[in-house]
């Protein structure tokens, strides 16, 4: 049901607009940080680099947004839950843009020919994809069911991360060697993994503007890289 | 519903002041309000909010028996102050002692600021001496919050006040005769911001003494002094609960429409 005041239905359309868009544009500039990992040229990680750029411009402007229809509309309900989680969104996606320039950044220190598990993080990175376009799809959608499938998913790019781990160690006891190229891959994984929590943050989001209530129970982290780690 | 222990403000061992059951108004035969049911709670604030119309007024009414100064109005069903009807177990002029009312416009009578707020004391007959009287007068225009303001003309007429002083003069009045319960018809609607603020700030002061219930066109006064938050539409009621769920996530679409916006 539309608003009695159109100009209001206006400024939530397009701040629902905003947030969209700077989703598209991240998950735009994270694939382009995953390419950078298979071919790290220059002009690719600067690419990733100029788009983080707009990205935070577009996260500005969408906190400018917010702060307006605060204070000059006082939104209620679910117009409440729609501009506080755009603030919570746009905050998430922009940290997710910084972690896409790090990963592009690492990717030129990785060693050629490429160690066998880059492949595996290559492929953690589509999964992490795959959530944010889905995540952002819901988040467009108000739909709850999609948003707590991106929730679940998390766990199985934790236990991705945590294979990984593991897989790295045993590379680096084999080889001194591999151990400059082993450690920015796991800053890499790690980095996707991140990717990926925000993902699921952004879920968590999209469930309480649906339904109005939070995802209560914890979520079951699948990463047991810190056990399986030195103490 | 939500879990109202959790939610700040609302005191964990609430205890109904007022029980309304099974509440129906007609106006000659034009039914006002339908079926109402609703607790109000000891020391809290009940905002009863809604479109034009929709009876939250008639509701406040009921509560004190003022519709029994509109000819054509008939009540049925239960209301009962701490447990006693008050249609059959109280006469009226003590429960309108013990609720009190301030209207939407401040209504001073043409009398002494003084006399203003003595007035109830007198009539009831609740002093024995002009010391005691002294002593109600400036106990209800503090807690009023107006006493500094008009300690030095007592004797001057309460109408030159100024809105929001004359509002607060009006609920000392209503404090002056220790009433237990507070109506509020939209208290602030003829008032400037500060004015409101001034209000809405005694309102707060005021809870831990009384029981509030306020009707209010404001949605943000509804959610700023309020602890509980009733909806009425078309003479129904439509949902109650605690103020922040029902500004953050209304369980009724109807209440959902009208705090946001959609329709009223």
């Amino acid at each position: 049901m539309p608003h009695i005041v159109k100009s209001f239905d206006d400024e939530l359309t397009r701040l629902r607009e905003s947030v969209i868009a700077m989703g598209q544009m991240t998950t735009a500039q994270f694939s382009r940080s995953l390419d950078c990992l298979t071919d790290p040229t220059d002009e690719a990680v600067a690419g990733v680099i100029a788009l983080d750029a707009e990205i935070d411009r577009l996260s500005q402007a969408v906190n400018e947004q917010v702060f307006h229809v605060l204070a000059l509309r006082s939104p209620m309900a679910d117009d409440l839950r729609l501009v506080v989680t755009a603030m919570h969104v746009a905050t998430a996606l922009e940290r997710i843009g910084g972690y896409g320039v790090s990963l592009a950044r690492n990717a030129k220190a990785l060693s050629y020919p490429p160690l066998p598990s880059l492949r595996s993080v290559v492929r953690m990175g589509r999964e992490v994809t795959t959530m944010l376009v889905d995540v952002l799809g819901a988040y467009g959608e108000r739909d709850a069911a999609r948003a707590l499938a991106v929730w679940k998913a998390d766990r199985q790019v934790d236990e991705a991360y945590s294979s990984l781990f593991r897989e790295t160690i045993t590379y680096m006891m084999e080889d001194p060697q591999n151990i400059r190229s082993c450690s920015h891959l796991m800053f890499i994984a790690k980095d996707i993994e991140r990717v990926g929590d925000h993902a699921t943050n952004i879920g968590e989001m999209v469930y309480f503007l649906a339904t109005g209530r939070p995802l209560g129970e914890v979520r079951p982290k699948g990463d047991t890289s810190t056990a399986a780690g030195p103490s | 519903m939500h879990a109202e222990s959790a939610v700040p403000g609302l005191s964990d061992c609430a205890r109904p002041k007022i029980t309304v059951r099974g509440v129906d108004v007609f106006y000659g035969g034009k039914q006002a309000l339908t079926d109402i049911d609703l607790d109000i709670n000891e020391n809290e604030v009940t905002a009863l909010i809604g479109p034009s119309g929709c009876g939250k007024s008639t509701f406040l009414r009921c509560l004190n028996r003022m519709n029994e100064t509109i000819a054509d109005c008939r009540v049925t069903g239960r209301i009962e102050l701490d447990g006693i009807d008050v249609t059959t177990g109280l006469d009226v002029v003590e429960l309108r002692a013990r609720v009190g009312m301030v209207f939407q416009k401040p209504n001073p009578f043409p009398k002494s600021i003084y006399d203003n707020v003595a007035f109830g004391p007198r009539i009831l007959g609740l002093t024995e001496d002009r010391h005691e009287m002294d002593e109600i007068v400036v106990h209800s225009l503090r807690r009023a919050g107006l006493y500094d303001e008009v300690k030095d003309r007592m004797d001057q007429p309460g109408t030159g006040l100024s809105g929001g002083q004359q509002q607060r003069l009006c609920i000392a009045r209503a404090i002056a005769v220790g009433p237990e319960v507070i109506l509020m018809d939209e208290p602030c609607s003829a008032l400037d911001p500060i004015a409101t603020a001034r209000i809405e700030e005694l309102i707060e002061e005021l809870r831990s003494e009384y029981t509030i219930v306020i009707v209010t066109h404001s949605m943000q006064q509804a959610a700023r002094v309020s602890q509980r938050t009733a909806f009425f539409h078309l003479g129904v009621l439509i949902e109650t609960g605690p103020t922040a769920a029902i500004f953050t996530n209304p369980e009724n679409p109807l209440t959902q429409g009208y705090i946001t916006g959609r329709f009223g």
